[in-house]
Order: structure tokens, then C-alpha cells, then sequence
């Protein structure tokens, strides 16, 4: 994972910063095929709580530490696809950060993933990546 | 211009004292202001023999000195990479200053100052030479300070006797390793040719009387060659042929011929005699044949934003020759962004109008003793994403008017197109079978038309 928070903020205005600039690029992702009980392991080796769905490149679905939780008792049973939310809230980035930081904060949701114009994903925007950019960009 | 004192027959209990010494010095007619009472006193207690006053040495003036402001980073040794291998090409640097900038500054010679000797006779300084600027072509002697020279124009400063000329345009006689890699703010001219692996980077033009061979040249502007550019494989360097001259400008390219090279200009291309086996992009126009050449194009792929003027297209040798006429297809690419872009916002700005309607009723939100007043906020939003929608489908139908009108694309073949010659002109293929006589090819409306 490779945080992109960089010299472009000098002069903030979240209407016309992009998303792009402050969003985490690659993020770590995983098949809809894989079983809970590996994504349990994975889970506890990152420091993150969201984790994008890839069918090839295109998103399918998001997936976080808590939906995990609530299928603690069917680790073996089950796979990414069958718990992950599907047509998830996303962004481009070019999306302003005020318009993404509404549609976090309004749908209460803690991070969107940023998808290109195929529709392959090249980046997520958490809470975190937003807050750091309003408390630390003057 | 010392006195140095010292006692034969030393014997410390003998009681000379310093007032005896002091007369004495002055019985000389040593000046008392330069007699070191001090040394006097080592000097009895001791015996060793000391100097007991001093003279003032005499301080000569200083020449005059001009010293440039500016920083030569020439080097000659070569930048060597992290696999060992020494850059002997990138020893030099030339440096540009800029109009007003301070470009040297001069020391004016000093008067000196007068000696003197501990018996009051004066020891004369020479004074120092003095010296003004002389007037070199780009600079002038600042009107607030005679000691500061100023650039008058943009340029490469060139270091001369007492002063400094400003070269708008950096000439040399021949880029080669003597010269190495060039990266200049401004227009290079190179009298001869640009030899083997030296690149050339500047914002303004380049103008080369001779050729190019293995080499890169980058232009802000025009690229003029007097002379053919050629490739031509590097001694260690194997097959297959690479296109090893690269040219790049801003604005055009002018050569006498092009073989095995890759040129890219945003504006048109102009090659008097043959375009081989090339890698060519022509942001406009591309013209062969240009000053009564033979004007033929052979092999490699050529690519042009409006049209093509040559006298042969491909050889009797049937050679491949790939040809891209018209951008229509790259407009349309950058349409069919666009909109997808305009239709994100859109779907953006409909959702945070979704949200403003679900909150329109409810109280506004408070975190401790903070309000929060996320209507406005939201709105601000939508107001913004408004604006990006505007640019937008302004943006959207200038290139729609563009693809609308675009059908400038034109093929003009002045006396044969030959077989294996493939043309895709805004999108529409077309390869002659046999070998044609002067011909037209146009693109109007996505109707191929060949005449």
C-alpha cells in the first residue's frame, strides 16, 4: 500500500482537490473466491479494516474486518463473495474530496473505492485518508 | 622597520632599567608611539634579544577583480552510474540567465595604505589597477551601481575580459562528446553536425546545418536540419535495427531526409527528399518533396493530424508502409472520456441531491456544542460540481464540433502509391492492390474517397 499524501496539497480547497491525489494507490485486494477463513489470516497480518473485490481488475464487491466477524461461525463454509457488499458506493480521481467526504459521511460508510473509467479500481479513500488531509493540509 | 634590542653581557642582577632603554630607543629617533614597553621588560629580565617596536608594513592596493555570479558546473569528470559505467556526455552544463539578473560583479581596485618605519619615514602602497566594465553585446552596467553588470536579455553568459557577453542563442560548432549532452534554456544552433549518442534539449529551436546521427534532439519549438538524420547501429548494439534518432519538437520538423528515425512534432513535418523506415507523428500536416525533392515515404508508420503531401507512397519493392491520417479516432477517445467523466459528475451531483432532500426535514446535527450545518454544505457541493458540469459539456461540444467539421484528412499522392501501403484515414482503411498514379484520398463524413 503506498500513501499518496504529497506536495500537490499545498493550497487545499476540497472543491477542487481530487480524490486521486490523496487516495491510498494499489491497495491490497482479494479473488471472490477466497475462503473466509483465509481472509481471517489476512485480516490479522494488515492494519487496515477494508479489503476491494477483484473479479480480474473490475470491482465486485468490498469487504470489511466486520463482515467477517459476523460469519466467525461459517469461516470453512463460505467465500469473499457470499458476505461482501456488492455495487459498493464508489469514486474516480477526479471526484472532488468535499463530494466524496459527503457521500462518506452521509451513506456511513468508511471508505469508497476509486475506479477508473473501465471500471478497473486504482485506489480506496478512507476516513483516515480524509481526515489527514484536513487536519494536516492548512 | 624594526628595532631589536638585546644585552651583550647579560647579568640579572645588573639593573638597566626600561626608562634607560626607552631613552635610548628615542636617542635614536625611534618614533615612541611604535616602542613596545612590554618586549623592554622580557628583554632585561631574560636577556634574549627581542624586537622593542615595529614599524606599520606597507599594504599595497588591490587590482581590480570582476567575478560572474553565476556558477560553471563543467566538470571533467564524467557522472558514473550505479552499474560503473562513466556518462562522459553530461561533463557540461549551460547555464541561462535571465533579463535583469546581476551577472558579475566588480571589485574596484583599492589605494592601498602607506608603511611607515620605526623611524617615522613613510614606505608608499603602490595603488591597485583599476579597471570599468567593457561592453559585451546582452549586458549593461547597472544605472544604481557602476560595480554590477546586468543581463539585458535572456541567454548564455559567456565570460570575457573584464565583463560578460549574453548569447540569446547557444552556438557551437559541432555536438559531439567535446561538447556533450546540451540542455539549454533557450535556441541552440549547431554550425556542423550532432555526432552519435549526444542529446540536445532546448525550449527554444534547434538548427542543425549538418546531420543527426544517433542522436535525441528535443525542441520547444522547431526543429531545422539542413542536412539527413539517420540511425545507425551502435558498435555492441545487435540487431534488429532500433530507431536510435529520436526527434522531438514542440512545433516542426525540417530535414533534408529521415531513415531509421523517430520524429514527433505537434506541428507539421517537412522532408525535402525520403522518409525510411520511420517512426513519424505529425501533429498537422506532413509534406515530402518539400523544395522540389523526390518526396517518398517507405516503410515504418507514419501518423498525421490533417494531411499528407508526398510524391511516392511505399517503394516497388512493395515495402509495408503503414500510414495513420486524420485524428478524428483520437478525438473521439477524448469525447468519449469526457463524457464518461460528465456522467460520473452528474451521477455524483444526483446523489448528493438525493442527500439534501432525505435531510431537508431533520434537525441539524451537533457534536458536542458544534452545529453542524451540513445543508449548506452539501449544497456548496452541488454548486461546485455544477460549475465542473458546465466545463464540462463545454468542453464535450467543442470536441464534438471538432469530429462534426474534422474532415480535413487528406491524402495527396503526387505520382504513385504502391501495394502494402496501408492507409487508415479518420478511421476508414484503404490499401491499393495494385500501383496507382496521383491520387486523392479524403475522408468526408466517413466516406472514403480516393480520386
Amino acid at each position: 500500500m503506498e500513501h499518496s499524501v504529497n506536495s500537490k496539497l499545498e493550497t487545499i480547497d476540497p472543491g477542487s482537490t481530487e480524490v486521486g491525489v490523496i487516495m491510498t494507490k494499489q491497495p491490497t485486494t482479494v479473488a471472490p473466491s477466497i475462503p473466509l477463513d483465509e481472509l481471517t489470516e489476512l485480516f490479522q497480518q494488515i492494519t487496515f479494516h477494508h479489503i476491494p473485490v477483484l473479479d480480474g481488475e473490475k470491482l465486485v464487491g468490498i469487504l470489511s474486518d466486520r463482515d467477517l466477524s459476523k460469519n466467525a461461525h461459517q469461516l470453512k463454509l463460505k467465500t469473499a463473495a457470499d458476505i461482501m457488499s456488492r455495487d459498493p458506493i464508489t469514486v474516480d480521481p477526479t471526484t472532488s474530496i468535499e463530494c466524496a467526504s459527503i457521500l462518506l459521511l452521509e451513506n456511513i460508510i468508511s471508505c469508497v473505492p476509486v475506479i477508473s473509467d473501465d471500471e478497473t479500481l486504482v485506489g480506496i479513500l478512507t476516513w483516515k485518508d480524509l481526515l489527514r488531509f484536513f487536519v494536516y493540509h492548512p | 622597520m624594526t628595532l631589536t634590542g638585546e644585552i651583550t653581557d647579560f647579568e640579572p642582577a645588573h639593573d638597566i632599567t626600561v626608562d634607560e632603554v626607552l631613552s635610548s630607543a628615542l636617542e635614536r629617533q625611534v618614533l615612541p608611539e611604535l616602542i613596545d614597553q612590554a618586549a623592554i621588560k622580557i628583554m632585561l629580565t631574560s636577556g634574549k634579544a627581542l624586537t622593542l617596536a615595529h614599524g606599520r608594513p606597507v599594504e599595497h592596493g588591490q587590482e581590480v577583480e570582476f567575478k560572474e555570479t553565476f556558477y560553471f558546473e563543467d566538470s571533467v569528470i564524467p557522472n558514473i552510474d550505479t552499474q560503473d559505467i562513466a556518462h562522459y556526455y553530461q561533463t557540461k552544463r549551460y547555464i541561462t540567465v535571465d533579463e535583469g539578473e546581476v551577472v558579475m560583479k566588480r571589485q574596484p581596485a583599492s589605494q592601498g595604505k602607506d608603511g611607515i618605519t620605526v623611524l617615522g619615514k613613510t614606505i608608499k602602497a603602490k595603488k591597485g589597477k583599476d579597471k570599468k566594465f567593457k561592453k559585451y553585446s546582452g549586458t549593461e552596467v547597472s544605472p544604481d551601481d557602476e560595480n554590477l553588470l546586468i543581463a539585458k536579455v535572456h541567454g548564455h553568459p559567456v565570460v570575457q575580459p573584464q565583463g560578460i557577453k549574453i548569447d540569446e542563442t547557444l552556438t557551437l560548432p559541432q555536438a559531439s562528446l567535446k561538447s556533450g549532452n546540451i540542455n539549454f534554456d533557450g535556441s541552440v544552433v549547431v554550425n556542423g553536425d550532432v555526432m552519435p549518442l549526444v542529446s540536445i534539449a532546448a525550449t527554444g529551436d534547434v538548427f542543425i546545418k549538418g546531420t543527426v546521427e544517433n542522436a535525441t534532439i528535443e525542441a520547444g519549438n522547431n526543429i531545422v536540419i539542413g542536412g539527413g538524420v539517420i540511425s545507425e547501429s551502435i558498435p555492441g548494439i545487435k540487431k534488429p535495427p532500433k530507431l536510435n534518432t529520436k526527434l522531438k519538437a514542440g512545433g516542426e520538423i525540417h530535414a533534408k531526409f529521415l531513415t531509421q528515425a523517430e520524429a514527433k512534432a505537434a506541428g507539421d513535418v517537412k522532408i525535402q527528399t525520403s522518409i525510411i523506415n520511420c517512426r513519424v507523428v505529425a501533429g498537422k500536416g506532413l509534406m515530402l518533396g518539400d523544395r522540389g525533392g523526390k518526396g517518398c515515404l517507405i516503410g515504418g508508420s507514419t501518423t498525421v493530424g490533417e494531411s499528407l503531401i508526398a510524391n511516392e507512397l511505399g517503394s516497388v519493392a512493395y515495402v509495408e508502409t503503414k500510414i495513420n491520417c486524420g485524428n478524428r479516432q483520437e478525438i473521439r477517445e477524448v469525447l468519449s472520456s469526457t463524457s464518461s467523466l460528465l456522467h460520473r459528475r452528474m451521477k455524483e451531483r444526483d446523489q448528493l441531491k438525493q442527500i439534501l432532500t432525505k435531510i431537508k426535514n431533520e434537525p441539524a446535527p451537533v457534536i458536542g456544542e458544534v452545529a453542524i450545518n451540513r445543508r449548506v454544505k452539501i449544497d456548496t457541493a452541488i454548486k461546485n460540481l455544477n460549475k465542473v458540469l458546465r466545463k464540462l459539456k463545454q468542453t464535450h461540444n467543442q470536441l464534438q464540433t471538432k469530429i462534426d467539421s474534422g474532415d480535413n484528412a487528406r491524402i495527396e499522392i503526387n505520382r504513385s502509391i504502391y501495394p502494402r501501403v496501408a492507409i487508415c484515414i479518420n478511421g476508414e482503411n484503404y490499401s491499393p492492390q495494385q500501383e496507382r498514379g496521383k491520387s486523392v484520398i479524403t475522408c468526408v463524413a466517413g466516406n472514403l474517397t480516393i480520386t
